[in-house]
């Protein structure tokens, strides 16, 4: 059996993978900075607040390097994509559901699973001083930004003449 | 929406496209007049670049003329409103593509299906069409294949298939054998000429294989945007 070549899954993957990174990087500085004062005799503020500093840090950066790639991927696959909205287009599909057939075949599932994993997290233990609200927020944020995109592709679609987004078609 | 019997199915009445770049303005369709009778199997030929592709994103309100008018089983489709544009392209015109253009994540089946999405019909009413496209276009055993799990061959057809399937009176076809041999090509022409003999649609051909031409009923010539002959039956070119 064949795969089934779903472009905007794997951005969907890419981006889940990058709300996972904040969300560890989050972990791990709660673990770091849980551990550490039991080694050292004196509980050390400064350490604590670097590690937590750090942590905020590694997040933010995950999350750029998240958007940056999946904004990459959603561009590389822009054609292939848009080639699926011009069937729906050519076939007298409404915008409406030509949108909704994408968003059903383009899963946003991973980031749904991801987010989940971190409300999870936040709720198994209410005083790990975890703050959830941002990978939730990161991975609701990409998951508008993929509806947004595809929202996009399909309104260009629908609003050009020709078929394939080029005036007049191909040669011939 | 259907054909009067009277009407010509599709009628090209001085239709020309022009495209304007800061450079340049280039016509693809220079004053082309035709007229295709209700139930003709039409072979638009002409080199590559000539127009054709053009003519049929005209014909299946794709694209629309720069000056005079299209008119496609009674309707002028440039003067039809957006909701009938979409049931024009749904209910009255069948395209099929060149390249296929199946959708890879979905199976024959759920590509065939795509026409009748807006349709309303019971599951069970669509589920019968499907399976009979699939089984007249002899893919019947490949109902659950994904794209790249087919041949050419079996590509253009389930292609047909969803040309077909939403039984519009009229087959827009760009080049339906250019990507297949000669035996693959002769069964997916088989299958227009079939839909055309015995289910009185109006098929629509754009194509430069000449070995085609005597499957069809008539043939427009095209060169350069022009018509430079028309011939056979059940296609004039004069008062259109």
């Amino acid at each position: 059996m064949a795969r089934r070549h779903r472009p905007l899954r794997a951005v969907s993957l890419v981006f889940a993978g990058f709300v996972t990174l904040v969300l560890l990087s989050q972990l791990s500085a709660h673990f770091f900075a849980e551990s550490i004062p039991n080694h050292l005799l004196v509980k050390n503020e400064a350490v604590i607040s670097s590690i937590q500093q750090t942590s905020t840090e590694l997040a933010f950066a995950a999350a750029a390097l998240g958007l940056v790639f999946g904004a990459a991927v959603l561009l590389i696959t822009r054609q292939k994509v848009a080639a699926d909205v011009e069937v729906y287009r050519a076939t007298g599909l409404p915008f409406s559901s030509a949108l909704l057939r994408l968003l059903r075949s383009h899963s946003v599932a991973p980031l749904a699973w991801v987010a989940g994993a971190a409300a999870v997290t936040a709720l198994v233990d209410v005083d790990f001083g975890l703050d959830a609200l941002f990978p939730i927020g990161l991975a609701v944020s990409f998951a508008g930004l993929l509806v947004v995109w595809l929202a996009f592709l399909t309104t260009v679609s629908f609003s050009q003449k020709g078929f394939e987004g080029r005036s007049g078609g191909r040669a011939g | 929406m259907t054909t009067p019997a009277t009407e010509a199915a599709i009628v090209f009445d001085s239709v020309t496209k022009a495209y304007s770049s800061k450079a340049e303005s280039v016509k693809a369709l220079d004053a082309v007049t035709f007229r295709v009778e209700r139930g003709g199997i039409v072979a638009v030929v002409g080199p590559s670049g000539s127009g054709k592709t053009t003519l049929l994103n005209m014909a299946a309100a794709l694209d629309f003329p720069t000056q005079g008018t299209v008119k496609v089983a009674g309707l002028v489709t440039s003067a039809l409103g957006k909701e009938e544009l979409q049931r024009f392209r749904n209910e009255t015109v069948g395209v099929v593509f060149q390249q296929f253009f199946l959708i890879s994540h979905m199976t024959v089946f759920q590509n065939v299906m795509i026409p009748l999405i807006p349709r309303q019909l019971s599951s069970g009413e669509k589920t019968k069409r499907i399976l009979e496209s699939i089984a007249d276009v002899g893919l019947a055993d490949k109902v659950s294949r994904l794209p790249s799990e087919l041949s050419g061959g079996e590509l253009q057809r389930a292609a047909v298939a969803r040309g077909m399937v939403g039984g519009a009176p009229v087959i827009l076809a760009d080049e339906p054998t250019g990507n297949l041999d000669h035996k693959r090509g002769s069964e997916v022409m088989d299958i227009l000429v079939e839909e055309s003999r015995e289910r009185s649609k109006t098929v629509l051909i754009a194509t430069h294989d000449l070995r085609l031409l005597d499957r069809v009923d008539g043939i427009v010539y095209l060169e350069d945007g022009k018509i430079t002959k028309v011939e056979g039956r059940r296609v004039q070119t004069d008062g259109a």
